[in-house]
């Protein structure tokens, strides 16, 4: 892992690994865990959830505990929620925490 | 010398108040706006006069719509969809406050501020659907991710009652600095009410290092002082070299901007200016940082 300092932008493109976990009632998907383009923003992955659960509606969430805004980017939730090299997203098809 | 008796006296003054002043600058502040309603969706004969406001820069755009509503009245159709406003063609992002738009997207002084309304047509491919409590959710998710920066968790905000949660919104809705505090410094774990975690961090030395943090993450800190806070940086690229930022073209793309949201360390007992972050931040702004250092001076 390279520093924390260092911008996606002049270092080039980088990946992270989302894990994908289903909450409540949402269903369980068969892969959880996918590569993205850290200059992606957040809502590439709400997007790509929709098209994989078949839903329109749905709540997704960082560590259980907030929904960024789509416009953020993968590589700053990473920097500053990842856990354990992993950018955990939970989804759900109901609000899930108010 | 009295420039250096300036100083001596800058360094004297409570950085509390310096704090509560800047915060009472920032939250009073408002951008003059002038609505002009979109010409296709202009129904009677006549298009409406346009509408003069002022837009509190800590503010979202949508929060102005009971006045809009009322000066618009007549022009609203049946079928109206959420209210949305564009600046030169370009959907404005609802959820970033009015100032921050202001500031981002007009490179030329431009008083009023004039924004195109619509009621109809709402691009759902460029912005959020905003309806029912949409705002409301939206800030009390950036509170959210803000605490788990400043203190590694959530608890604080999860812990709010229903009725300070509500309070705390309308305080936003209405600009109230003084009602917003008191329900805020409850969001501080272990500052029972009052206190400013600003000035704490300034004032008192800390053990603490760079060193020993670790993950980001496990920076979060129980005694309710934030390590770090979280900083946000909006930047809006220009695709060719300018000798003037006014010779900008607007910006006609949201693929323009991009932000950077960072935590940025307060361990260190030192200072932290808004230079410092930035250097933190967005390094590759920072080319010659011998210039800089002329420009502080």
């Amino acid at each position: 892992m390279s520093t924390s300092a260092e911008s996606p932008s002049v270092t080039g493109p980088r990946k992270v690994v989302v894990l994908f976990r289903a909450t409540g009632d949402a269903p369980i998907m068969k892969q959880s865990k996918f590569k993205i383009g850290g200059t992606e923003k957040f809502a590439k992955v709400i997007d790509f959830l929709r098209k994989q659960l078949h839903r329109e509606t749905l709540f997704v969430y960082i560590n259980s505990a907030f929904s960024p805004t789509p416009d953020e980017n993968i590589w700053d939730l990473f920097e500053n929620f990842g856990i354990d090299g992993k950018l955990i997203v939970n989804y759900a098809c109901s609000m899930a925490w108010g | 010398r009295g420039g250096k008796q300036q100083k001596k006296k800058v360094e004297e003054v409570d950085f509390g108040v310096i704090t509560a002043e800047a915060r009472k600058q920032v939250w009073s502040g408002a951008v003059p706006i002038q609505l002009h309603l979109h010409p296709s969706e202009i129904t009677g004969s006549q298009a409406p006069s346009p509408f003069l406001m002022l837009a509190p820069r800590n503010g979202y755009l949508p929060l102005l719509e009971p006045e809009i509503q009322q000066h618009f009245a007549k022009a609203i159709p049946s079928n109206a969809d959420s209210i949305w406003f564009d600046y030169q063609g370009l959907p404005l992002k609802w959820h970033i406050p009015t100032g921050v738009l202001y500031d981002l997207l007009v490179a030329e002084f431009e008083r009023p501020w004039n924004l195109t309304l619509h009621f109809r047509a709402y691009p759902v491919e460029v912005l959020t659907v905003c309806e029912d409590d949409a705002v409301k959710w939206n800030f009390v998710n950036a509170l959210k991710e803000a605490s788990y920066v400043m203190y590694g968790n959530i608890k604080s905000v999860m812990n709010i009652s229903q009725l300070d949660q509500v309070e705390l919104w309308r305080c936003v809705v209405k600009g109230e600095l003084e009602g917003y505090d008191r329900i805020a410094a409850r969001l501080r774990p272990g500052f029972g009410g009052g206190g400013n975690w600003v000035r704490e961090i300034l004032l008192t030395p800390t053990c603490d290092d760079a060193s020993s943090g670790g993950a980001l993450l496990r920076a979060g800190s129980e005694s309710g002082r934030p390590s770090r806070v979280p900083i946000r940086v909006y930047l809006r690229t220009v695709d060719r070299d300018l000798d003037d930022l006014f010779d900008a073209a607007p910006v006609s793309s949201w693929d323009e901007v991009v932000y950077t949201t960072r935590p940025i360390d307060l361990r260190g007992g030192s200072i932290l200016t808004v230079r410092d972050a930035l250097l933190k931040m967005v390094p590759h702004l920072f080319t010659r940082p011998e210039s800089l250092d002329e420009l502080s001076v």
